[in-house]
């Protein structure tokens, strides 16, 4: 197994696990600036990716940030996924109130 | 005779002007006498075919699905002192007459839960695709895998809870993966259950209306879902 598949194996795994066990806004931060930390090095170093894309036997830098991107996708699919089922779950709650406070007893003319 | 003063039998339903009153006429002729009728965000409201029935009436402004609407109905009846509580379908498909012999075991203690059974000796499936019966049979071992119970029907809308059941249930699948949380709730929580020989009538409305293949695998779906991203 070469480097690159460890590394981007334990990045899905932890994508899809952290919003599940670990999510919270300030995690969250930390995990933006990461990225945004990344990214800032790509751009002003592009031939940075070369580089770490060789050390983790990956032919381009370009290939490398085709995977790296494609763990973003995962991440991102999995934390919007569990925060439009929370949001669910919220309207849902709001449908039962609003139909229990609006329920009619037919019995009592 | 049963006593049927305490029990509140809850009856979810989606555009089911066809039947509705038949099934209200076939509980009240069995002198049921709390009787909860949810409307799961029907496009037409079902009020105008529940009028002239002395049932209580609520109804989902935007369709949440059965287990929904069951959720709503069951938190309606206990607010209300409902000591038991009987899930029962609007689709024509259970019997009213048939109360009476569900509830019994917890009447008399020997259970909190009471689970209909239309595989158990006394109980019939009338009119039932083979393919129907063949799914059904699928999701009893799936149950049998996922909660280590041996039931004999595990998809079955009839079923009663006592108050104390239900309390201990936390019933989050909104669609039709309910049934199935249900069960694995009753596993999770050891309640005491029987199961109760039913009678489930099919009838080419029901049949439409019912689970097919594609129904099963998003029960699975919804089941999965719940597993990962659940509460």
């Amino acid at each position: 197994m070469r480097p690159v598949q460890i590394v981007l194996l334990a990045s899905v795994t932890l994508f899809v696990i952290y919003p599940l066990r670990f999510r919270s806004r300030g995690r969250d931060a930390v995990v933006l600036l990461i990225l945004a930390f990344l990214s800032f090095t790509f751009i002003v170093f592009p031939d940075a990716t070369t580089v770490l894309a060789n050390a983790l036997g990956v032919g381009r830098g370009t290939d490398l940030l085709v995977y790296i991107n494609w763990c973003l996708v995962v991440f991102l699919g999995s934390v919007f996924h569990r925060r439009l089922l929370q949001q669910d779950r919220e309207i849902s709650a709001l449908i039962r109130e609003n139909a229990m406070r609006n329920a009619k007893d037919l019995g009592d003319k | 005779m049963s006593n049927l003063l305490s029990v509140w039998v809850i009856v979810p339903a989606y555009q089911e002007d066809a039947l509705l009153p038949e099934v209200l006429r076939d509980l009240f002729a069995n002198r049921i006498s709390n009787v909860v009728v949810v409307d799961d965000g029907s496009p037409v409201s079902l009020q105008h075919c529940v009028q002239n029935f002395p049932v209580h009436f609520l109804r989902h402004c935007i369709n949440q699905g059965q287990g929904a609407a069951l959720r709503t109905g069951i938190e309606y009846a206990l607010a209300r002192g409902a000591e038991i509580l009987v899930t029962f379908d609007a689709d024509g498909q259970h019997q009213a007459g048939q109360i009476p012999l569900l509830i019994a075991p917890i009447q008399q203690g020997r259970c909190e839960v009471a689970l209909g059974s239309r595989f158990l000796s006394g109980g019939a499936a009338i009119n039932a695709p083979a393919l129907r019966l063949w799914l059904l049979k699928a999701a009893i071992l799936f149950t049998r895998l996922t909660t280590g119970l041996s039931l004999s029907d595990t998809h079955n809308g009839f079923r009663a809870l006592s108050r104390s059941a239900v309390c201990k249930i936390s019933l989050t699948q909104r669609r039709m993966g309910h049934a199935s949380q249900i069960i694995s709730e009753i596993a999770k929580h050891s309640i005491p259950f029987e199961e109760v020989p039913v009678t489930i009538r099919y009838t080419d409305y029901s049949l439409k209306k019912g689970q097919g293949i594609r129904n099963f695998v998003e029960i699975f779906g919804e089941l999965l879902d719940e597993w990962l991203f659940g509460e």
